[in-house]
């Protein structure tokens, strides 16, 4: 009788052992197939919510214009926090005060550009997240959609206006601005360097703003790979998540780093520059976020990386590829507001989210420190330095004359980038139609090409 | 009529009319000059080839209320281009306005074919001379910029006032 009391219970025991087993493999094939909603990518939630001084740091304008009259205007080479503090308090005072916000005219727009004010120049950052980082909720500012300028005049008798520029209209409120922006009558009585709308694009309404006699403050500039305070363990654990388990793991002899799961559905890599590389190729969740979401994804992304500090959103951009939504944030490391830009052919560093889900991204994990001196140098302006190399691009382009070129330049930046013999060099970026040039403007050396 | 009656009334048309004849011919002599700063640009105008142009300043005539303005224009590389800039005073005791030399600046035209100066500009009226030199011929553009950061100007004003000064040789 024992014996056989024995036996069942041992039967028992064998049947849970066996149950348990079978529920732990069924567990397993779930967490590595991605079939429990709970074991998903790290980065996929759009329930996130940040304070809106952490969301300040990211939103940096990419330029600040100053125009004085018509005749006369700058760009902020360095800009001081004093700047950003009075736009914040400025947007903050209008719309809390609810203000009617009109819809006017590009014609009266671009006359009211004439008069003394001062610009902050964005790429298509979601007006929800400018609300958001100046510490307003549920404002009619919220609405406005993709902002790429706002601009407040100062003109002492019409100092009065602001004006919001659009991806698609825009929009002007009446604010007193008595006693905000002191900064800029400081900039006007100093010895400031002067833009002018010198190349004038076919296509574009607005003018590019060049020095003609640029004068720019040396500074010491130290880069180092975060790397260092940031293990590769903690990077690859923050972008598998739960997965980390099922990757496979490579240490190449140059002292790169690889990572892949589900022989490359999901691969990561991190070069001995630094340089942060993950590609997500299975997206199943089809599912459209708008740009604010997608903002505050990108912050919890670089957040994990710890990968955060001096770095801002540089552009939007958002298509639609047979059903999916995809939405690519260009981001920039600042060294006192001018970009510092680390790939070599000229492009911002980047995530791309597809239907919600962050499915690759291009970072420098480095960190960023910068010392202004007091001493001053004068680089190349952009047209001795474009000129330089007109050979090559007028070959590029397959034309003899230059002139016409010029007319289709969409934009000319001041960056930092390093050269071949990974120094840092202050150079100016060229977007000509759909290429980019970078051109070193103490020497005018072409650092990157069309080809 | 005696003779001294109409020697009187003779005078006395004289006088009445003379400055009338003498204000309409300042007025002519006015236009002429506002016109002759034109004309410069009119008479090279046939000669001028196509590729040289003055993007800025647009107006022969205008104010700036900057202490700096960008001469730019375009033509083909290789092209010579001599800027010569003055500031125009009234001298003292004198009705006559005196041309100061400001500032000669000499370049060759990149392969762009583009070229923008910046030139400083004296408070008041700055006569500005671009000549484009091509194959021993001479283009030769004529501005006035005049410096001011009184908002009330009014531009007509300023250039009834430029037509007094005898600024074009």
């Amino acid at each position: 009788m024992l014996q056989k009391d024995n036996k069942q219970l041992e039967n028992t025991l064998l049947n849970l052992v066996l149950l348990m087993l079978f529920l732990s493999s069924i567990a397993l094939i779930c967490m590595k197939y991605n079939l429990l909603s709970s074991v998903k990518t790290a980065f996929s939630s759009v329930n996130l919510s940040f304070d809106g001084k952490i969301i300040r740091e990211y939103i940096l304008p990419n330029k600040i214009k100053i125009r004085f009259s018509k005749d006369s205007a700058t760009i902020l080479e360095d800009y001081q926090d004093d700047y950003m503090e009075d736009f914040s308090s400025c947007l903050r005072e209008a719309f809390l005060d609810d203000i009617e916000i009109k819809k006017i005219n590009r014609f009266e727009y671009e006359s009211s550009l004439n008069l003394k004010n001062i610009t902050y120049e964005y790429g298509n950052i979601p007006s929800r997240i400018i609300e958001k980082s100046v510490g307003l909720r549920n404002t009619s500012l919220a609405n406005l959609g993709a902002i790429k300028n706002i601009t407040f005049i100062l003109q002492e008798k019409k100092g009065k206006q602001i004006y919001i520029e659009t991806s698609d209209s825009i929009y002007m409120l009446e604010k007193d601005l008595i006693n905000k922006f002191k900064n800029v009558d400081q900039v006007e009585n100093s010895n400031y360097v002067s833009y002018y709308p010198i190349f004038n694009n076919e296509n574009k309404s607005s003018n590019i703003l060049i020095p003609l006699n640029p004068i720019v403050n040396v500074k010491n500039i130290d880069v180092s790979s975060s790397i260092k305070r940031t293990t590769i363990d903690n990077i690859s654990r923050a972008l598998f998540g739960e997965k980390i388990d099922f990757t496979s793991f490579v240490r190449r002899s140059d002292g790169s780093y690889f990572y892949s799961y589900k022989n490359g559905q999901e691969i990561m890599s991190i070069g001995k520059d630094s340089l942060l590389k993950y590609k997500n190729n299975e997206l199943t969740i089809r599912k459209s976020i708008s740009q604010y979401d997608a903002v505050l994804l990108l912050i919890n992304f670089l957040d994990n990386l710890q990968a955060t500090g001096n770095i801002s959103i540089y552009s939007i951009e958002e298509k639609q590829v047979t059903g999916s939504q995809i939405i690519k944030i260009n981001i920039k490391k600042n060294i006192d507001g001018t970009p510092l830009v680390l790939f070599p052919e000229g492009s911002m560093e980047n995530i791309t989210i597809t239907n919600g889900i962050i499915s690759s991204c291009n970072i420098y994990l480095y960190d960023v420190k910068s010392d202004t001196t007091n001493k001053k140098i004068a680089p190349l302006n952009p047209i001795d330095a474009l000129s330089k190399n007109s050979k090559t691009i007028s070959e590029d382009f397959n034309i003899e004359k230059l002139p016409k070129i010029t007319n289709l330049i969409d934009n000319i930046d001041m960056i930092y980038t390093l050269d071949k013999r990974n120094s840092l060099h202050y150079s100016w970026l060229y977007k000509i139609k759909d290429r980019i040039y970078v051109i070193d403007s103490s020497t005018g050396e072409m650092l990157h090409g069309y080809n | 009529m005696n003779k001294n009656t109409a020697f009187s009334l003779l005078l006395a048309s004289f006088l009445v009319l003379a400055p009338n004849f003498s204000f309409a011919n300042q007025k002519v002599e006015k236009m002429s000059k506002i016109e002759k700063i034109a004309s410069i640009e009119i008479e090279n105008k046939d000669e001028v080839p196509k590729d040289i142009k003055i993007t800025s300043p647009k107006e022969i005539a205008s104010i700036s209320e900057s202490d700096k303005v960008v001469l730019s224009g375009t033509a083909s590389p290789g092209d010579s281009v001599n800027i010569d800039v003055y500031s125009l005073i009234i001298a003292k005791n004198s009705t006559d306005d005196v041309l100061v030399p400001l500032e000669q600046i000499n370049f060759t035209i990149n392969e762009l074919g583009i070229f923008a100066q910046e030139i400083s500009l004296k408070k008041g009226d700055n006569l500005l001379i671009c000549k484009i030199k091509r194959n021993n011929k001479e283009f030769i553009f004529k501005y006035i910029v005049t410096y001011s950061d009184d908002l009330k100007v009014n531009l007509m004003e300023k250039i009834e006032t430029l037509s007094k000064k005898d600024i074009i040789k």
